[in-house]
């Protein structure tokens, strides 16, 4: 059994809102750079349009969903906003992944244990 | 398994470098697993985020040797691949190189028998840490010029796979 026709919705998306919000903030190019930057190092707003050589406005945008989606810590250090990326943020990508990779595990197994002629219902007969 | 010695003083982030790894029994002897793992991949592959085609796709072709391409084809015969066979050794293991748009990582699956109805599948998909400063680099040009800096590598890499492979899913009217 090959793939084709539309696959079965268990892997169609990401597995909670959380994560879906965070895929969609990385969606961005330059949000992702802006993450890349801030990965290793804290930086205020002002230097980060610096490094892109945009408006403070312009980016302060990008950090505002970045932030929203758990992806990005502020802190106030006087008048200054340093941020920086917060990595319990990406936790529910590593998450999505895992789960990914538990489904397609859990599929593939159904099919060969089906062609057995075994099935989940029958776990409880087992002779284990 | 991966070490993560690459973390360099008073970097911010500290998240412990992926592979993902997960694992399954299956009540089945290890040959007819691995066969039937391989023969069925376009059913149980978790293409749905990263495949170009998605429902477009017809048939996912699994040439069963090192080196083999393993491709999916659309129903106007479109072929597209999904990588290449690095280790072939049935019916322990396969290796497939994996390609997320910009980025190649490599994803193992081994076959242990268990019993002779047992069988125990792992798979680890890891090389998300090997990605090169090229492709870094090539992908910060595409989000408008930003080079150098620095990054971390590991969880900033995976993101830039998992956010680019996001960004490259066909919408309506558009192709991967």
């Amino acid at each position: 059994m090959s793939g084709g026709g539309p696959r079965d919705g268990g892997t169609g998306g990401a597995a909670d809102p959380a994560t879906d919000e965070a895929l969609r903030a990385l969606a961005e190019p330059r949000r992702r750079a802006i993450l890349r930057l801030v990965a290793c190092d804290e930086l205020a707003a002002g230097e980060i349009a610096a490094a892109f050589e945009v408006t403070r406005t312009a980016v302060s945008q990008h950090l505002t969903v970045l932030k929203n989606a758990g992806l990005l810590t502020e802190r106030r250090d006087g008048t200054r906003r340093l941020y920086r990326a917060r990595p319990e943020g990406l936790a529910g990508l590593k998450q999505f992944l895992d789960d990914m990779w538990g489904e397609s595990l859990e599929v593939a197994r159904r099919l060969v244990e089906a062609e057995r002629g075994i099935h989940d219902g029958d776990r409880s007969a087992e002779a284990g | 398994m991966a070490t993560d010695g690459q973390a360099r003083a008073g970097t911010v982030t500290a998240m412990r470098r992926p592979p993902v790894r997960q694992s399954t029994v299956v009540r089945s002897d290890v040959g007819h697993t691995f066969d039937t793992f391989v023969r069925t991949i376009g059913a149980w592959w978790p293409v749905t985020l990263f495949s170009a085609g998605q429902d477009r796709v017809r048939d996912v072709t699994f040439e069963r040797r090192l080196g083999g391409r393993v491709y999916e084809t659309w129903a106007d015969g479109t072929q597209v691949d999904w990588g290449t066979l690095r280790a072939w050794e049935p019916p322990e293991r396969f290796v497939m190189s994996w390609r997320i748009t910009s980025a190649a990582t490599e994803v193992e699956l081994r076959f242990t028998a268990l019993g002779p109805a047992l069988t125990r599948v792992a798979v680890e998909h890891r090389g998300w840490e090997a990605l090169t400063e090229e492709q870094l680099a090539a992908d910060c040009a595409l989000s408008g010029g930003y080079a150098g800096g620095s990054f971390d590598r590991g969880w900033a890499r995976i993101l830039a796979c998992l956010a680019a492979a996001v960004d490259g899913r066909p919408s309506a009217g558009d192709g991967a």
